[in-house]
C-alpha cells in the first residue's frame, strides 16, 4: 500500500471553499500609510467574521462567534482557542488602480453652499482576489451558515474598507450550501444581526460609465442624497447613519455604480442599528428611517444616471416570521 | 540590536537604515505618549513612502547582507555535495521553494523594539527570517492533520506534550521524522531524523491593524506589526539523516517517511499558511519548486526526466584544490590563484613599481647627506602614501585568502576522512561516501505533492 494512502486533505477534512472573486468596485483594505497598495488579510476578515455573526445572531446562535472564529486568552475565558476556519487570501491577480480617482478626490459644489473637503480615494485595486476558506474544528451547522453568510454578502453587500464611500463590491461563482433550517430560537438580544438588516439595489437601463471616477461620483451623489433626507436637524440620527469621524461608524453603505446584467446598478445596505450598546435615542426610531430610506431610494436625486427602476427592497424587519426562507432568498439558495 | 544601541549614547544610525533608526529612535522614550509620537514620526519617515501627513503607500524595507552565500547562513544555497557529502545511505535533502502570497508574521522576543510586534530578526545581521523551530512546529502540525490519529486529537491526553507523545508512539513515521521530547515527563527521549533550517527573507514591512469598537462601529487604537513583507520566495531546507544500519533504515522506509511529510506540508501549507495569525491569513504561500537530493536512492536516473542530474561525491570545496589526478595541489601554489581583477590590479602594479623607484631613489638620497634631506622627507612621505594606498587595494585580498586557506584546510581534511578504502565485506556500514548523490526536481504550484508523490512510488 502507498505511504499517501491515508493522506487526509483539507476538503477530506470537512471542507474547503476556493471563491474566485472579481472586484465590481474597486478593493481597499487600508494600510500603514491608509493607502490601499496592497490587500491586508485582517480587512477582509473582519467583515466576514462581522457578517457572519450578524447571521448567528439572528438565529440564536450565541456560540458561532467563539466556535468559528476563537477568542484570546482571557482571565474570564478559559476555553479561549485560535480560529477553527482558515483564510487563504491570494491577491496575485489584483492590480492596483493609481489613483482611484482623478486626482484622487472627488467633489462638486454643494447645494447649499457649505464648502466640503471631498471624498479621498488614493490606491485600490481591481482584478480577481483568491478567497479560500479551510474548515478545521467547527460543527457542519457553523460550515453551513458561515457559508450561507458569505453568499449573502457577496449577493447583496460589500468587503473590506470604505464600503459606506462605494468600494468594495465583489463577485464570484457562490459556493454550495444547504438551505437554512426555519429557526429553533429568538435572536440573540442587544446584538447587531441580520432580523435589522436591509438590502436595496438600484437599477439603472444604461451601461456603467467607463471611469471609476464616473461610477463613484454616481454612488457618491446617492449618498449625499441619501444624507441629505435627514437634515435639517436630526445631527444625531444622522451621523449614527451614515457615520461621522471620532463619533459613529457608518451603518448605511452605498457602493459605486457596477456592471449589473445589460445596464448596471448600485447596492445600498446596512444593519440598523449597528452598534452594541443601541443609543437611546434611536430606540424606536428604525421603521420610520427605514420608511425614509425606501422613499428616498424610488424618487432618486438630481444629477445622476437617468432610468433607475424602482429599487428592489429587502429589509429584514418584514421578514420576521418567514426569516429562514428570505435568508434562502437572500443567499440564492430557494428562488 | 535595540538592546546594544540603547546602551550605546554615541551611537549614531546609518541613514535609512530602518533598524538602526527605528532603535534609536526608541532610545529616547520615557513614556508611553513619547513611545506613539516616536512611532509615528517612524512610520512616516521609514515605514511610509512619500508620506504626505502620515498617508502614502508602504515602503518595503530591503535588508542587504553579504552574509546569505553559500557559507553563510543560509544552508540552502550549499550545493548537494556540500549538504549531503559522508551521509549515511539513503539520507536525503528537500528544497521546498514557495512565494509569500501575504505577510509573513514571526514575533520576535525584543523588549526594547520600538514597535509591540517586531518580526524574527538575526540578532547580529538582523535579517528576517522564520526559525527552524517554527518550520518543526508548522510542519508537525500539517502531519498531524494530513495523517491524525484514529482517535480525535484532544482525546488522545489531558495536554499537548502528551497528545503528541502517544501520536508520534502510535505512528512509527512521525516518531522518526520529529522523535520523541521527554518535555520532562522522565521517559527515554528519541531524536528526530529530520533537521530543519530557518527560511531566510530580506524585506520587511510594516503592517496596521485596527480592532473594531462594538459601541461605536469604529476603529479604535492601531496596532503596528512589523512582517516579512510579500511576493517574496522562500527556501526551506529540510535534511533527513538516516542512521543507515540500524533498524529501519532501508530505503522503502526513508521514502515512505519523507513521501508522508511532504505529502502533509504540501496539502496544508498552501491552505494554512506559516507564522503567526495564519488562519486570519498571513503567511499564505504558494508552493513553486521542489528538489530532492539523495544519496544512493534507486530509480533516481531514470524517473526524474531531464530535470535530474547527477553529481560526484566530492564537495566542490574539496574538487577546487585537486589536480588532474585528484591530488590536493601544494599549499605553495595557492598564492598564484588570487590576483586583484581589472584597474584595481593594474594601480597596484603601479604602485608596486612607483614603490620600487622611491625606494631606490631613498638609498641615494640617504648616501648624499644632510643638504638632501628635504627631498628625502617627501619621498619618505610618498612611500608611506603608497603603502597606505596599497594596504586599502590588498585588505580584502587578505581576507580572500584567509577563506581560501581556511578551504584548503577543510579539503585535506575531508580528503584524509574519505581517502577510497576498498569496499568492506559488511554492507551495513553506516557511512559510505562513494554513493552517488543525485536530484530529483519538480516545478509549479503542485511540485510539492508531485514530489511526495515520486518519492513514494
Amino acid at each position: 500500500m502507498s505511504p499517501l494512502a491515508a493522506l487526509r486533505t483539507p476538503a477530506d477534512a470537512g471542507g474547503s471553499v476556493s471563491l474566485n472573486l472579481r472586484t465590481l468596485t474597486p478593493l481597499y483594505t487600508g494600510g500603514v500609510g491608509q493607502y490601499g497598495d496592497q490587500i491586508h488579510p485582517a480587512g477582509l476578515l473582519g467583515g466576514l467574521r462581522r457578517f457572519s455573526c450578524l447571521l448567528a445572531a439572528a438565529v440564536g446562535d450565541a456560540h458561532f462567534e467563539q466556535a468559528v472564529w476563537g477568542a484570546v486568552p482571557a482571565q474570564n475565558n478559559p476555553n479561549h482557542h485560535a480560529k477553527q476556519v482558515g483564510l487563504r487570501v491570494d491577491a496575485s491577480g489584483l492590480q492596483t488602480i493609481r489613483p482611484v480617482a482623478g486626482n484622487g478626490c472627488i467633489n462638486w459644489p454643494r447645494s447649499d453652499g457649505v464648502n466640503r473637503m471631498g471624498w479621498f480615494y488614493n490606491v485600490a485595486q481591481e482584478g480577481q482576489l483568491g478567497l479560500t476558506c479551510t474548515r478545521r474544528g467547527i460543527s457542519h451547522c457553523h460550515w453551513q451558515l458561515l457559508l450561507l453568510a458569505l453568499r449573502i454578502q457577496i449577493n447583496h453587500a460589500t468587503f473590506g474598507a470604505k464600503d459606506q464611500f462605494g468600494l468594495g463590491v465583489l463577485d464570484a461563482a457562490l459556493p454550495p450550501v444547504e438551505p437554512l433550517e426555519p429557526l429553533p430560537g429568538d435572536p440573540l438580544p442587544n446584538l447587531p444581526n441580520l432580523h435589522n438588516a436591509f438590502f436595496a439595489r438600484v437599477e439603472f437601463g444604461c451601461p456603467a460609465p467607463p471611469a471609476w471616477q464616473t461610477r463613484l461620483e454616481q454612488g457618491l451623489r446617492w449618498r449625499e442624497y441619501l444624507r441629505g433626507c435627514f437634515r435639517p436637524g436630526n445631527n444625531n440620527l444622522r451621523h449614527y447613519l451614515f457615520g461621522e469621524l471620532g463619533q459613529y461608524g457608518s451603518a448605511i453603505n452605498i457602493s459605486a455604480v457596477y456592471p449589473h446584467g445589460n445596464g448596471c446598478a448600485l447596492r445600498v445596505w446596512g444593519v440598523l442599528p449597528h452598534t452594541h450598546p443601541v443609543p437611546a435615542w434611536f430606540a424606536g426610531r428604525r421603521a420610520t428611517v427605514m420608511g425614509t430610506l425606501r422613499a428616498a431610494l424610488t424618487s432618486g436625486p438630481a444629477g445622476v444616471l437617468p432610468g433607475a427602476s424602482p429599487p428592489v427592497w429587502q429589509d429584514g424587519a418584514a421578514h420576521q416570521a418567514d426569516f429562514a426562507h428570505w435568508i434562502n432568498q437572500l443567499a440564492g439558495v430557494t428562488a | 540590536m535595540s538592546f546594544e544601541i540603547l546602551a550605546d549614547s554615541n551611537f549614531t544610525p546609518r541613514p535609512n537604515d530602518w533598524l538602526q533608526q527605528g532603535a534609536h529612535l526608541r532610545r529616547t522614550v520615557r513614556q508611553n505618549a513619547d513611545l506613539t509620537a516616536q512611532r509615528t514620526a517612524f512610520l512616516s519617515q521609514y515605514a511610509i513612502t512619500n508620506a504626505h501627513g502620515g498617508r502614502g503607500e508602504a515602503h518595503l524595507y530591503p535588508c542587504h547582507s553579504p552574509a546569505l552565500t553559500p557559507t553563510g547562513l543560509n544552508t540552502a544555497t550549499r550545493t548537494m555535495a556540500q549538504a549531503l557529502a559522508g551521509f549515511p545511505r539513503y539520507s536525503a535533502r528537500l528544497l521546498l521553494t514557495f512565494r509569500l502570497l501575504a505577510p509573513l508574521l514571526t514575533k520576535d522576543d525584543d523588549p526594547f523594539y520600538l514597535f509591540d510586534n517586531p518580526a524574527r530578526k538575526d540578532h547580529l545581521l538582523g535579517l528576517p527570517y522564520l526559525s527552524a523551530a517554527s518550520v518543526k512546529g508548522l510542519s508537525a502540525d500539517a502531519y498531524q492533520r494530513a495523517f491524525p490519529n484514529a482517535q480525535p486529537w484532544l482525546d488522545l491526553g489531558e495536554d499537548d506534550p502528551n497528545r503528541t507523545r502517544i501520536f508520534r508512539h502510535a505512528d512509527p513515521h512521525a516518531r522518526r521524522l520529529f522523535g520523541i521530547a521527554d518535555d520532562g515527563a522522565n521517559i527515554e527521549s528519541e531524536k528526530g531524523r529530520l533537521h530543519f533550517a530557518p527560511v531566510w527573507f530580506n524585506k520587511l514591512q510594516l503592517l496596521v491593524m485596527n480592532p473594531g469598537d462594538p459601541t461605536t462601529a469604529m476603529g479604535t487604537q492601531p496596532i503596528q506589526f512589523e512582517a516579512i513583507a510579500p511576493g517574496q520566495a522562500g527556501v526551506l531546507e529540510v535534511v533527513y539523516f538516516n542512521p543507515y544500519g540500524v533498524k529501519d533504515s532501508d530505503e522503502a522506509t526513508v521514502r515512505a517517511d519523507l513521501a508522508r511529510w511532504l505529502a502533509a506540508v504540501a496539502t496544508w501549507w498552501p491552505a494554512l499558511g506559516l507564522g503567526a495569525k495564519r488562519l486570519a491569513g498571513y503567511g499564505a504561500i504558494q508552493p513553486e519548486k521542489a528538489v530532492l537530493h539523495a544519496v544512493g536512492w534507486s530509480g533516481m536516473g531514470t524517473s526524474t526526466g531531464p530535470s535530474e542530474t547527477s553529481t560526484p561525491t566530492i564537495p566542490d570545496y574539496v574538487r577546487e584544490f585537486q589536480n588532474e589526478h585528484g591530488e590536493l595541489v601544494p599549499e605553495s601554489k595557492l598564492e598564484n590563484r588570487l590576483a586583484l581583477p581589472g584597474e584595481s590590479g593594474e594601480r597596484l602594479k603601479t604602485l608596486i613599481e612607483q614603490k620600487e623607484q622611491l625606494q631606490a631613489r631613498k638609498q641615494e638620497l640617504q648616501r648624499m647627506g644632510k643638504e638632501a634631506n628635504r627631498e628625502l622627507n617627501q619621498v619618505r612621505n610618498n612611500i608611506d602614501r603608497i603603502n597606505r594606498e596599497k594596504e586599502q587595494l590588498i585588505k580584502p585580498l587578505e581576507m580572500e585568502k584567509q577563506k581560501l586557506r581556511a578551504r584548503y584546510r577543510s579539503a585535506q581534511t575531508w580528503l584524509k576522512n574519505n581517502t577510497p578504502q576498498p569496499e568492506p565485506a559488511d554492507t551495513t556500514t553506516a557511512v559510505q561516501s562513494q554513493l552517488a548523490l543525485e536530484e530529483c526536481t519538480k516545478t509549479g504550484p503542485e511540485s510539492w505533492l508531485n514530489l511526495a508523490h515520486w518519492i513514494a512510488e
